[in-house]
């Protein structure tokens, strides 16, 4: 079971400390957590790991996951898409009462006697609705910077019902929720997690042995879901210029299927056809038992971490490479400049050939690759860590029932 | 150049002061806008701006120990139960480039430095990167980095719309207009200030204190000496006056009085944006 006191030697007795200290004001406050999917994805990642931490301070949190149909999913990762951006897409009336009626059967699971009740993203947002007591929060893990106004314009009624917001960035709060009491609070990586705590050089070569990986080759990789904004098309097309100079460069893409997420199959299929059967394309899956310490290994395994995302609310995977000691070539999307510092913790790039360019560079010089590295796990240490998360977490618990 | 050669130390405070405290150092020290919050070994904990104060000033944050205890008790609870987290920690040795590629990159107001062992060495803002470029010169128009969509108020407002508005809108100062002239301009530092500035009086800063004082006119709090720019003026002349009047922004005002747009000391950034960071950290050197 998961203890505030074993983050100490990475954070010191003082951070420790304060939290505890913090903790005291919401002590026993009872929270629930509703989301989509308890697999798959970074906010099922997140609660993963917040909710067993919170518990450990004293709040009384638990989590619970929707269930709906395929319609429902189908409907909810539109007006996620929708919500990144995408203008070409419409909410039927239908699609929508479906959405509404799939949240008020699953109103049921509420528990009338909490304090916080915390809704992440979309797909559960309707069930403010129901609320008969307690605090209500949406928890907004997407990018909404430039929505599409007119499906933001069909649930953002919802939104403006909760007591508060939470959003990734500050450039991600809509104008029109001016009035809302509206937070901030950055996503971060738990280093003690089996996804990013520490493994033997031995532990990682068994991993790739596994799974055909050559260690001895030049490794690069992008950790994300099958999905269009996260470009795993891209990623293929820059690895092909890569392999055009450093022949025997080799190619992990790692994904996993969320229950709410039904692009991604249509997305891995379409990933794995494009790699044409490339045999030193690797495209791995939750499928093929690569979970949390398979994904820790293949990413200490890589020279260079792709992610090349059009889209990204935060990009936890920047995070968990940084943290590895991995330089990333990152777009611009999200929050991928927050982590990666043009020249300093990786490159920041503009399009797949400056992508493969930069990729290239830090494989040919691993002197260069390891400077980097040891900034980007600096920056993470200093900024992104599970324990400030809590701490902000904690933050909106003592502003809602604090005591 | 390292970063730290730009950056001075502004206000901290300890994570177990009263949040009164941040009142009465964005109240009494001019020019500043952030407290960093340490503890007792120096580490950086994260960090209170003037709008969070307002916020609590107003009730729309603290509320629920502000239920509980009373508004005078919020005064007195740790702060660290009410700052946010900074997200912008660097260690002390990083170079200049880096760290204003991070913030024009990012469009942030400060980064703060820290040693290997986390304690606060320095905090990099604006007013920083402004000194170094004084009386440079870009080829560039004030009205190409200015931002036009201006949020302003009627000088019959109260203070507590004022702070409304700048809370609702995340700013920190509004333009003042009668008649679409400026009359005068208003901060979030003037009117924790002016607050202050009653409990000094006083000695006391009780809930009916703030909320008379919400309800005066913001005429009370404003600086009614309004310096402005011209858009067609190069931009280092507007960070130029910035600096030498020591305001965080200037209104952008046409020959005929019309108000253009507001720029503010951030806008360091649009610069950079345009002529490309490295000749910025150059021409800094």
């Amino acid at each position: 079971m998961v203890r505030i006191e074993d983050y100490t030697p990475i954070v010191g007795a003082g951070e420790v400390e304060s939290i505890k200290e913090m903790a005291e004001h919401v002590r026993g406050a009872k929270v629930e957590h509703i989301n989509a999917t308890s697999f798959g994805g970074g906010v099922a990642e997140i609660l993963n790991r917040l909710v067993p931490l919170a518990r450990s301070v004293g709040i009384d949190a638990e989590w619970k996951t929707l269930s709906g149909d395929e319609d429902f999913f189908l409907t909810t990762k539109r007006i996620h898409n929708a919500l990144q951006g995408d203008g070409t897409i419409e909410i039927s009336e239908g699609m929508m009462r479906h959405y509404i009626d799939t949240n008020d059967l699953n109103a049921s699971k509420l528990n009338d006697s909490s304090e916080v009740v915390v809704i992440h993203d979309p797909q559960p947002l309707p069930m403010i609705d129901h609320k008969t007591t307690g605090k209500w929060v949406w928890r907004c893990h997407i990018d909404t910077s430039s929505p599409n106004i007119k499906v933001w314009n069909l649930i953002n009624g919802y939104v403006k019902k909760y007591d508060a917001a939470i959003f990734s960035l500050e450039k991600y709060v809509p104008e029109d929720l001016a009035q809302m009491r509206v937070l901030i609070d950055f996503p971060t990586i738990d280093p003690l997690s089996a996804k990013n705590a520490s493994m033997s050089a031995s532990e990682v070569l068994k991993i790739l042995e596994r799974y055909g990986i050559d260690p001895d080759r030049p490794i690069i990789g992008q950790v994300a879901r099958f999905d269009p904004w996260k470009n795993p098309l891209g990623v293929i097309d820059t690895y092909r210029r890569v392999k055009e100079k450093i022949r025997n460069v080799q190619l992990i893409m790692i994904g996993s299927f969320a229950n709410d997420d039904l692009e991604g199959t249509e997305w891995h299929n379409r990933t794995v056809r494009y790699a044409q059967g490339d045999k030193d394309i690797h495209i791995l899956t939750n499928l093929e038992g690569v979970l949390d310490k398979e994904v820790n290994a293949f990413q200490r395994s890589f020279n260079v971490a792709l992610q090349l995302s059009l889209r990204e609310g935060f990009g936890l995977s920047v995070t968990e490479a940084l943290w590895k000691g991995v330089p990333v070539v990152g777009t611009k999307a999200g929050g991928i400049p927050l982590q990666v510092i043009d020249g300093v913790t990786g490159y920041l790039v503009g399009s797949l050939e400056e992508a493969a360019d930069a990729t290239r560079q830090l494989i040919k010089r691993p002197w260069a690759a390891r400077e980097l590295g040891y900034a980007g796990m600096q920056l993470v240490r200093l900024n992104f860590l599970i324990t400030k998360g809590l701490k902000s977490y904690l933050r909106m618990h003592i502003e809602l029932v604090g005591k | 150049m390292k970063i730290c050669d730009l950056g001075p130390l502004v206000s901290t405070m300890n994570l177990n002061d009263p949040l009164i405290t941040a009142l009465h150092i964005l109240g009494n020290t001019k020019g500043h806008y952030r407290v960093v919050v340490v503890n007792e070994e120096g580490k950086v904990h994260g960090l209170i701006i003037g709008r969070r104060l307002l916020e609590i000033l107003l009730g729309r944050r603290g509320s629920s120990i502000r239920a509980k205890k009373g508004f005078e008790s919020v005064l007195q609870e740790p702060v660290n139960l009410f700052m946010d987290e900074s997200y912008q920690i660097f260690p002390e040795n990083t170079d200049a480039e880096t760290v204003i590629k991070y913030m024009v990159e990012n469009a942030l107001g400060h980064v703060i430095l820290v040693d290997q062992a986390g304690a606060y060495k320095g905090i990099i803002e604006e007013s920083c990167i402004l000194n170094r470029l004084r009386g440079k010169r870009f080829g560039l128009q004030t009205r190409n980095i200015m931002s036009e969509n201006v949020r302003i108020i009627d000088p019959k407002a109260t203070i507590r719309y004022a702070a409304q508005t700048m809370i609702d809108n995340r700013v920190r100062r509004l333009p003042v207009t009668l008649k679409s002239t400026i009359v005068g301009i208003v901060t979030a530092s003037d009117i924790i200030r002016h607050i202050i500035r009653q409990e000094g009086k006083t000695g006391k800063l009780g809930l009916s204190d703030v909320a008379r004082i919400l309800d005066e006119g913001v005429a009370k709090v404003m600086s009614q000496n309004v310096h402005s720019i011209q858009p067609d003026s190069d931009a280092g002349e507007a960070l130029d006056k910035m600096v030498n009047l020591d305001v965080s922004g200037l209104p952008v005002v046409s020959k005929e009085g019309q108000l253009f747009g507001i720029v503010s000391r951030v806008d360091f950034i649009k610069i950079a944006k345009l002529k490309g960071v490295s000749t910025i950290v150059e021409m800094m050197a």
